[in-house]
């Protein structure tokens, strides 16, 4: 099924698991250079910022390649469309052809960058040579439900799950559309139904099945199902599709149908989330509940302003650091296996990438919220951080 | 499938202790919530700043402002005095928080005086005349306390007013919306600050003083550097001079930055070369048919990924970043 050679991926898997380790320091040099040794893949995986040059580079030499024949080709056809269609869907077999006869198999590029490029490439080109034919839309969603399956199984895509599991989110949501009725407003229950049913299942296939190099692929699936059935319940979202599908109007004071209920689905299902995330010690699930509460919260700010967002703003900050300063302390001796040290290095630790965030986040935001005004003649102007302006 | 530290293990790589801690944490034993906890920290500090800066400005010129003020000295106070008695001795070399909170306690430190100054510049009416010295001093105070007590965020924020004191802005934020396309005659000024930032970094690499801050300072100078020389491409006026200069420079990092393996770097010079040697190319032969030009940029594109694939595959591959 996958399109990599499995035992070279797992020796990559091995190499890239001890460099983990290596960074958090439980294995010293000399084993590190050892599994580095013994463990030599010859899958083509360049450092990140190589995959993104080769994914830029890959794009832009598709299309230029797409450029070049579509002009020489298309002066003379009296059918623009047949040929553009039929040039669409050469360049997307071509890079289809490319990525495995070529990339994979002889170069053995794994993720590379050219993958990725070539993989995509394939898909949006292939797809829209085929769109446009006024088919039924279902079929056009299990076509972009296949290609997302197999992106997601063959070339272990990450996109790929989104692309499926957002096409599976489009079956439920307008088959229930369609049907009409009173089925239309269970959509957001069915929501809930589908998508927990669906993280349970991926639950049980990670304990009970063994699946190795699909790991970050169950990661995506699980956030996705768990987003989604938070989303299905969320008071905003149900209220806001209320308004631009169903065409429901209300009058002052009047609220959506279960009204009641959505405000309960939205605090408790982050709620149950972290209640799990702690109970089965699942970090996945609390760090997904972390981002829910915030998401839960905005939507009942959204709803109920107080009207002065700066005491909000303070109040909240203060209270988030007094539960986290709180916490730090409560962990300072691991409990029930929580511990607040790092364990181990992630793939996103990294203090550079920390102190670029603090500098676009911080500087640029705490200074124009202040300066906001014209009122004190200065219009934009950038105090300590970066300005509006240059 | 065995997990592979079991695998490591049975091959008697990994010893058994490392195996069972290894084992630990793999069947959710010990679970680390390091990196939460730190993000609700910088969430906190976050919206507290903020917060407070909100209140500060919409409470601007009432009674109570004397009261804020000293409200944030105090606090500011309060903030030096637990940095104070909690940091480490200076060293040139990168050194672990001492507790938990100091590095958030002097990112909230730091974001004081910001709101401290811009409370006092605007209290006063003295936006106008001051507003760029007071970017000034507080890049001045930030480089301080960033070197003193060893934090990249507050070292990235001095680099930020600094750059803010020149009329530059290096807030990634505003280049995703393409404002720096329109800088006038900032482009010498981000040239030389650009390349200021950067040799900077080198020389801390070189003199081997916080050689971990190097990446940012050479890290924010080549951006300014690459995007100030760029957009002079086209503002016309002498641009043969950036341009060729532009493909020179980009030619240099790109080979310096791939021997030393910074790819980051790698790919600025090499989308800031590609287009300063396009925009050359484009003077010699506009009139050449625009096939040609496809053709061109299929061939360059073709002859880049060909170029990386065939150098790495040479060297040592699967370097993780």
């Amino acid at each position: 099924m996958i399109a990599y050679n499995k035992e070279e991926l797992e020796k990559l898997e091995v190499i890239n698991e001890a460099e983990k380790w290596h960074k958090s320091g439980i294995i010293d040099d000399a084993q590190f250079e050892n599994i580095q040794s013994q463990y030599e893949s010859n899958l083509y995986h360049p450092p990140f910022w190589l995959r993104v040059i080769l994914f830029i580079a890959t794009i832009v030499g598709v299309y230029a390649t797409l450029g070049l024949f579509g002009t020489l080709m298309i002066s003379g056809f009296r059918n623009l469309e047949e040929v553009i269609r039929v040039i669409l869907v050469a360049i997307g077999v071509g890079s289809f052809l490319y990525l495995e006869a070529i990339a994979i198999k002889t170069k053995h590029h794994y993720k590379s960058g050219v993958t990725e490029a070539l993989l995509y490439m394939g898909i949006s080109n292939g797809l829209m040579g085929v769109f446009g034919f006024d088919l039924n839309e279902y079929f056009y969603a299990f076509l972009i439900l296949l290609v997302g399956v197999i992106a997601a199984v063959r070339y272990l895509n990450l996109l790929g799950v989104v692309t499926a599991v957002s096409a599976v989110a489009f079956f439920v949501f307008t088959g229930l559309y369609d049907l009409g009725g009173i089925l239309k407003s269970t959509i957001p229950f069915a929501f809930i139904i589908v998508f927990s049913t669906g993280y349970m299942i991926s639950q049980r296939f990670q304990e009970t099945k063994n699946f190795p190099f699909y790991k970050d692929v169950f990661i995506i699936l699980d956030v996705l199902f768990l987003v989604l059935v938070f989303a299905g319940g969320n008071y905003f979202v149900v209220r806001e599709l209320s308004f631009e599908m169903m065409g429901l109007n209300l009058v002052d004071g009047e609220d959506i149908p279960f009204g009641w209920l959505f405000h309960i689905t939205t605090a408790v299902i982050p709620l149950i989330y972290l209640y799990f995330g702690i109970k089965n010690k699942k970090p996945l699930l609390l760090r997904v509940a972390l981002l829910l509460l915030f998401a839960s919260v905005i939507t009942f700010k959204y709803y109920y302003s107080t009207g002065h967002p700066e005491i909000s703003l303070t109040i909240a900050g203060a209270f988030i650091l007094g539960i986290t300063i709180w916490t730090l302390n409560f962990l300072k001796t691991s409990r029930n296996g929580f511990t607040r040290e790092k364990l181990l290095s992630d793939k996103w630790d990294n203090i550079n990438a920390e102190s670029i965030l603090v500098s676009s986040t911080l500087g640029g935001n705490a200074i124009p919220t202040e300066a906001a005004s014209t009122d004190f003649g200065g219009g934009e102007f950038g105090g300590g951080g970066a300005g509006g302006e240059f | 499938m065995k997990s592979t530290h079991q695998k490591l293990h049975e091959d008697g790589i990994l010893t058994k202790n490392q195996f069972d801690y290894l084992e630990k944490i793999d069947a959710h034993q010990i679970v680390s919530v390091y990196f939460e906890l730190r993000s609700l920290l910088y969430i906190g500090v976050l919206l507290l700043t903020t917060g407070i800066g909100l209140i500060i400005y919409m409470n601007m010129g009432q009674i109570a402002h004397l009261a804020l003020i000293s409200v944030m000295i105090i606090l500011e106070g309060f903030v030096f005095w637990y940095i104070h008695k909690h940091a480490l001795p200076y060293a040139n070399i990168e050194q672990k928080s001492p507790t938990p909170y100091f590095d958030y306690a002097l990112l909230f430190g730091a974001l004081l005086v910001i709101s401290i100054f811009s409370y006092i510049l605007i209290q006063y009416d003295l936006l106008e005349s001051f507003i760029e010295w007071s970017s000034l001093i507080s890049a001045i105070i930030f480089f301080f306390l960033a070197f003193r007590y060893d934090h990249r965020g507050v070292l990235a924020l001095g680099i930020t007013a600094f750059s803010a004191f020149w009329g530059l802005s290096v807030s990634p934020v505003e280049w995703t919306q393409f404002d720096f396309i329109d800088m006038g005659a900032l482009h010498h000024t981000g040239i030389g600050i650009g390349l200021l930032l950067f040799l900077t970094g080198t020389a801390l690499k070189f003199k081997n003083i916080k050689t971990h801050f190097a990446f940012t300072f050479q890290n924010f100078g080549l951006i300014l550097f690459f995007i100030s020389i760029t957009s002079a491409l086209f503002e016309g006026y002498n641009w043969g001079f950036y341009a060729w200069g532009s493909v020179l420079i980009s030619l240099l990092v790109t080979i310096a930055s791939w021997k030393k393996q910074e790819y980051l770097f790698f790919v600025y010079s090499a989308i800031a070369g590609y287009i300063a040697f396009t925009r050359l190319l484009v003077e010699i032969a506009d009139d050449a048919p625009f096939q040609l030009w496809f053709l061109y940029i299929m061939v360059s594109m073709g002859g880049l990924v060909f170029m990386v694939e065939r150098i790495i595959s040479r060297k040592r591959k699967n370097r993780p970043v």
